[in-house]
């Protein structure tokens, strides 16, 4: 009987051990691939994005033409910043949620201006984050450059 | 779409009991019962090892965490006794 519980106590150890080794495993294995080997980008955004006219004035809408390759379907997170360039300085700041299907897309998009801002040459630039088995990637991007100025 | 995967679950379970079935009955004459162990124990480590490659290939897909515990219970189950001395 006392042999029977040794068998037993064996079994058991033998399931607690394998049953860790496996699931400890197949949670690192890929993570490990995509945190060390997996260079691949699953979503682009082709920069310099175009926009529409080289002339705008405060509180209008820049009209860009984005290209965009996604590899999954996937939800990121897109923070967009309008950047002054004689002083690289950020005039403001914007974050969305995207939702990214898998494919090639051309995108028209509105990009809204501030009201407030100063006369001068600026551009658009952004990170969009997003997660892959757990791991977090990032894609950025930038616009051309457009000029702000109150006169018609 | 959740009805969908468990009808898929049910016709797989189906066709793994028919196959292991098909299997055992065809080579129940060759093989004794440690070879019996040994080939549950590959098949489940294979199949293991294909869960972990297809989450590499494919980004999107998850296996479950409780999927390869519950794998590596079976193969820790039968490997056992492929560690206790053969009695000759």
């Amino acid at each position: 009987m006392k042999c029977d519980f040794v068998k037993l106590g064996e079994r058991i150890l033998g399931i607690l051990v394998f049953a860790t080794a496996f699931s400890v495993l197949g949670y690192m294995i890929p993570r490990i691939y995509f945190a060390t080997f997996d260079k691949t980008a699953y979503y682009f955004i082709k920069s310099p994005i175009a926009v529409e006219q080289k002339l705008y004035k405060p509180c209008d809408d820049v009209l860009v033409h984005l290209y965009r390759e996604s590899l999954i379907n996937t939800t990121a997170v897109g923070v967009k910043e309008l950047v002054l360039v004689k002083s690289n300085e950020e005039v403001a700041r914007e974050k969305d949620d995207l939702a990214i299907t898998v494919g090639n897309t051309n995108i028209d998009i509105k990009w809204a201006l501030p009201c407030n801002i100063d006369e001068g040459e600026y551009y658009f630039r952004g990170v969009v984050t997003y997660t892959v088995n757990g791991l977090e990637k990032s894609t950025t991007f930038e616009t051309e450059k457009f000029t702000v100025t109150n006169f018609n | 779409m959740t009805t969908d995967k468990i009808i898929l679950s049910i016709i797989s379970f189906a066709v793994g009991i028919l196959i292991g079935y098909i299997i055992r009955s065809s080579m129940s004459r060759d093989l004794n019962a440690n070879d019996n162990k040994t080939l549950v124990l590959l098949l489940v480590s294979v199949a293991w090892f294909v869960s972990v490659i297809v989450e590499i290939v494919n980004p999107v897909y998850h296996t479950n965490p409780m999927i390869h515990g519950l794998m590596g219970s079976i193969v820790g189950f039968f490997y056992k006794f492929e560690m206790k001395p053969k009695k000759k």
